[in-house]
């Protein structure tokens, strides 16, 4: 196959391809809706690198825009909630929004119980271990614990029909980050954590979910409070749970507060005694505790009234302020992108105030349809690439360990960040590591994903005639019709004359997963 | 190497500083620098010895500029225990469990005394023999002014190279590359982050990657087929102005780059043995990175696991004592490798958000402290001392009353490394609303 070198179809492609009359933003804000707009605001990491860079050659064509319709009834909005609230839009999603309009679709998602999930329940057998306690895990071994954890993880957000939910999941799974690498009880007690701290509360209230979390051995033992004692309680927790679980690193609180928090949660901590039934669960000892008067954030606590002080600081952190909108910030930044306009994140956490933290409540204030029309291309992170880019594929899912192995060297394995803040959503952060990004479409399309087998029969069947159905086809099926003229240009050009054969349509398929439209959502 | 309570031996020294001959010595044995500054192929090695090592450095490789290797501590290392105070006493009162013995101990695991005030512990042993050269310095009671005891903020504060800014995004290298004609005006790649994300230190640099391993960085899929979709991808990158174009056509650059060096058959010089691990690779890819000399100009490592609460372990075998070895013999083997013979300039710096507590507490770790030691190393070093304006450890000479304190700004060591040696006198661009004070760190 021939390719003429860059600038010479750079030409060609100028004269071929007159402008299209790109429609204008709805305000002239740059955190307005179309794909220009959208980029604008991607922080000053992308725009420097690409004005330094490529300024030129950029600009010299016109910007490739996705002609979006931001009107709440429209069929671009009903697809960028698709794409929002899932892992990777298919032609199924899409179908059900159009049937169901934006608060329609945006409501069967929330309500997560109602939708029947046949396939992921008949498959969770295979994962032992989530049903295991803490003494059965330590004889099934840490090595099984932490691959299956990992492994059911993936197959929910591939196949999971309730796909809000499991997108929630993981953004509590970061918010509330344990690393099961940490050691091998970080990983036995993040089984316990995901059920009934994470999954258990992450379309249910904020509150609930926290102090679920406060008593969750995984949390205890992550961040060093199982080791505090009354004299030199370990500041650890203590001091996370204000910063990165409430209050927000600028919500309010000082380095004395910490060491008053760090006294007030001491003793809370793991059952280690074999014999009981409760070996590996919450245990409050109150041997452990200080007993000491404190003052917390302004709030005397006069001392000796055991675990109820942490009962009551945690009521403290979770009417606070300062979580309601730190809570509502990173919900914002979740489903609306980065930069989000201050008034929407004080009404989100507003919300939060109103409800009492009831998450079902945000995220339906976070994604009324103007401000999702209005908010910026997020860029995906490498476990929803690679999980979108399969969905919209007839599967044969025999495990999900090609997809864990194809994570490992860009680390965003599930639950593998080492620190308690979780995996970054800056797309500053994920945006310079591109290579795996082009090298997940080749994977997927040479069936190269150990465990999943795609059928590109089915996938291309009727479509094989010429470049140009086969362009089709991936638009239709995988883009939702959002390809741009340059993708499609470059794949008939790629595919070259004639039908193309099976390689060349598998690769149009990798191409268009590593190409440029498809890495934002 | 000596373990004896008597202070290194510091006369075998570098008798040539502050003029090092090494790195002049291999300034004119560099080919591609001879080649650019003379464009001729004939008579390299004959004509070498006699090339003045001036005219060479206003050649357009820039002679006279280091690379510099970024070292971060993630986690904030325990800098009272990786250089010691021994004789502060007020170290011992606060950590009864947790300490390093004395010099003057017959304890196994006892420190080997630096200057009579100090003491390395038997992990970062390793680092002796650039100590005694003079070309390793360690910086103690040093860190970040912003009070933080956050671990993300204080990392990003550092990072941006400015405190308490919430609005900074590029990094204080990213910003040096940025305001800096490049080292080689046809690098495709002027600087990278051992990393599968871009370190913050490094934003805003072009020419800049992230890569986890420099010897597997290629476009998957058929070779047959490979131009092909790398040209097909890189139009449409390009075509359609998507953000990431740059950074994908970086990628495609440094994919042709990268493949001219054998890194899998690198031998490094000097004896040098990498430890086993990430951070070993790392270094010895860096290596053999800055010696294929390709126009990289800053490479960011980092080492994790720092955040030593609880069982820290600073004893044969325990979890910190074997990180230290971890950094003391990948340090090592990089200084053998790139400062005992021919080698591009490289001046090395090493840090971490902010030390550990001076007390130690109930679960025989350390919590979040304040003060520091940080680690500079190269030709220029004026090494083979621990610079230091020491607060002291007792009471009333505390951060808060409970950390050693801050008394040289990180910055001011940074700043004099990124004029002296990296050839940049804008540091109000890469340190914004700071104006630094030299500390002699360097002596050329």
């Amino acid at each position: 196959m021939q390719h003429d070198v860059l600038e010479a179809t750079v030409d060609q492609r100028q004269h071929d391809a007159p402008d299209q009359p790109t429609k204008q933003p709805p305000e002239s804000s740059a955190w307005a809706g179309n794909r220009r707009g959208a980029f604008a605001l991607l922080g000053g990491v992308l725009g420097a690198a690409l004005l330094q860079s490529h300024a030129r050659k950029a600009m010299a064509q016109p910007v490739a825009t996705t002609p979006v319709d931001m009107d709440p009834s429209s069929d671009a909005l009903l697809l960028k909630l698709v794409d929002r609230i899932t892992f990777g839009a298919t032609l199924e999603e899409l179908t059900l929004a159009r049937s169901l309009g934006y608060d329609g679709y945006l409501e069967y998602h929330l309500n997560h119980t109602a939708i029947a999930d046949p396939d992921v329940d008949s498959r969770l057998v295979n994962y032992p271990v989530l049903t295991q306690n803490y003494a059965q895990l330590r004889t099934t071994g840490i090595t099984q614990t932490r691959l299956q954890l990992m492994e059911a993880r993936l197959m929910r957000a591939l196949l999971s029909k309730r796909q809000l939910f499991e997108r929630i999941v993981d953004f509590w799974t970061n918010h509330f980050c344990i690393f099961i690498f940490e050691n091998d009880d970080s990983g036995y007690f993040k089984v316990a954590d995901d059920a009934n701290v994470v999954r258990a509360h992450a379309l249910g209230t904020f509150p609930n979910m926290l102090i679920a979390s406060a008593h969750s051995p995984g949390m205890l033992h992550y961040l060093d409070n199982t080791t505090s004692t009354a004299l030199a309680p370990n500041e650890n927790y203590a001091r996370e749970i204000m910063e990165l679980h409430t209050l927000g690193v600028t919500g309010g609180y000082t380095q004395a507060d910490v060491v008053a928090l760090s006294k007030i949660l001491s003793g809370w901590a793991v059952d280690r005694r074999t014999a009981e039934p409760t070996y590996g669960q919450f245990r409050y000892l109150s041997s452990n505790h200080n007993n000491q008067p404190k003052t917390f954030l302004g709030v005397n606590f006069p001392g000796n009234q055991g675990q109820a002080e942490g009962d009551q600081a945690l009521v403290m952190l979770h009417t606070h302020p300062s979580t309601a909108k730190y809570v509502a910030s990173k919900l914002c930044l979740e489903f609306l992108g980065e930069n989000t306009p201050e008034a929407i994140v004080n009404d989100v956490a507003a919300t939060y105030t109103a409800t009492g933290g009831d998450i079902k409540a945000m995220v339906r204030r976070v994604l009324r349809p103007e401000r999702l029309a209005a908010a910026p291309l997020k860029l995906k992170r490498p476990m929803h690439l690679l999980i979108s880019g399969l969905r919209p594929l007839p599967l044969t899912v025999n495990n999900l360990t090609g997809v864990r192995n194809l994570l490992q060297p860009v680390q965003h394995q599930p639950f593998a960040w080492g620190a308690p803040d979780g995996y970054p959503d800056k797309a500053s952060y994920w945006s310079g590591n591109v290579l795996p990004r082009l090298n997940y479409g080749s994977s997927i399309g040479s069936n190269g994903v150990s465990g999943i087998v795609s059928n590109f029969t089915t996938f291309f069947a009727g479509a094989e005639a010429t470049p140009q159905t086969v362009a089709d086809r991936v638009n239709e099926r995988v883009l939702m019709g959002r390809m741009t003229q340059v993708e499609r240009d470059e794949l008939i050009q790629y595919m070259g004359a004639g039908a193309p054969t099976t390689g060349e349509r598998t690769d149009s398929l990798a191409l268009t997963i590593g190409g440029p439209t498809f890495q934002w959502f | 190497m000596t373990t004896t309570a008597s202070h290194l031996d510091l006369s075998n020294r570098d008798a040539t500083r502050p003029d090092p001959h090494a790195c002049a010595e291999y300034n004119s044995l560099s080919r591609r620098r001879f080649l650019a500054a003379s464009g001729t192929t004939l008579g390299v090695l004959a004509m070498s010895q006699s090339l003045p090592r001036v005219a060479l450095g206003q050649g357009p490789r820039g002679a006279n500029r280091d690379v510099i290797v970024s070292i971060y501590l993630r986690g904030a290392a325990d800098g009272l225990t990786m250089c010691v105070p021994y004789a502060d006493n007020g170290y011992y009162t606060a950590r009864p469990n947790l300490n390093i013995p004395r010099p003057d101990t017959t304890h196994p695991e006892k420190c080997t005394d630096l200057d009579g005030f100090f003491g390395l512990p038997v992990p970062m042993l390793p680092l002796v023999p650039a100590y005694q050269a003079g070309k390793l310095i360690f910086v103690h009671a040093c860190g970040s002014t912003d009070p933080s005891r956050s671990h993300f903020e204080a990392q990003r504060f550092m990072e941006i190279g400015k405190p308490r800014d919430l609005n900074l995004v590029t990094g204080w290298l990213g910003r040096h590359i940025e305001s800096i004609a490049p080292m080689d005006p046809l690098a495709k790649l002027r600087a990278v982050g051992i990393s599968t994300g871009l370190q913050q230190s490094l934003a805003g640099g072009p020419s800049t990657l992230p890569i986890s391993n420099l010897d597997e960085f290629n476009l998957g899929g058929s070779s047959t087929t490979r131009a092909a979709r790398r040209a097909a991808l890189a139009d449409m990158y390009v075509n359609t102005g998507n953000p990431l174009a740059a950074v994908v056509s970086t990628t495609f650059d440094t994919i042709d780059m990268l493949n001219t060096i054998n890194f899998a058959g690198y031998v490094p010089a000097g004896g040098a043995v990498y430890p086993t691990g990430s951070f070993g690779t790392a270094l010895k890819s860096t290596a053999a990175l800055i010696k294929a000399e390709v126009g990289v100009e800053a490479v960011a490592i980092d080492l994790g696991g720092f955040d030593t609460h609880n069982n820290q372990g600073n004893f044969a075998g325990g979890f910190f004592a074997n990180l230290m070895s971890t950094l003391a013999n990948g340090m090592a083997a990089f200084y053998a490798d790139m400062f005992t013979g021919p080698a591009p300039n490289v001046t090395v710096v090493a840090m971490s958000e902010f030390g550990r507590r001076l007390g130690e507490n109930a679960s025989n770790g350390t919590d979040h402290g304040r003060g520091n030691v940080m680690m500079v190393m190269g030709n220029c070093v004026n090494g083979g001392q621990v610079k230091r304006n020491w607060p002291g450890l007792g009471p009333g000479q505390l951060f808060e009353g409970v950390d050693l304190d801050v008394t040289i700004d990180y910055r001011n060591v940074l700043a004099e490394v990124v004029q002296n040696r990296l050839g940049n006198a804008n540091l109000a661009h890469v340190f914004p609303d700071f104006a630094p004070q030299f500390q002699g760190v360097l002596s050329c």
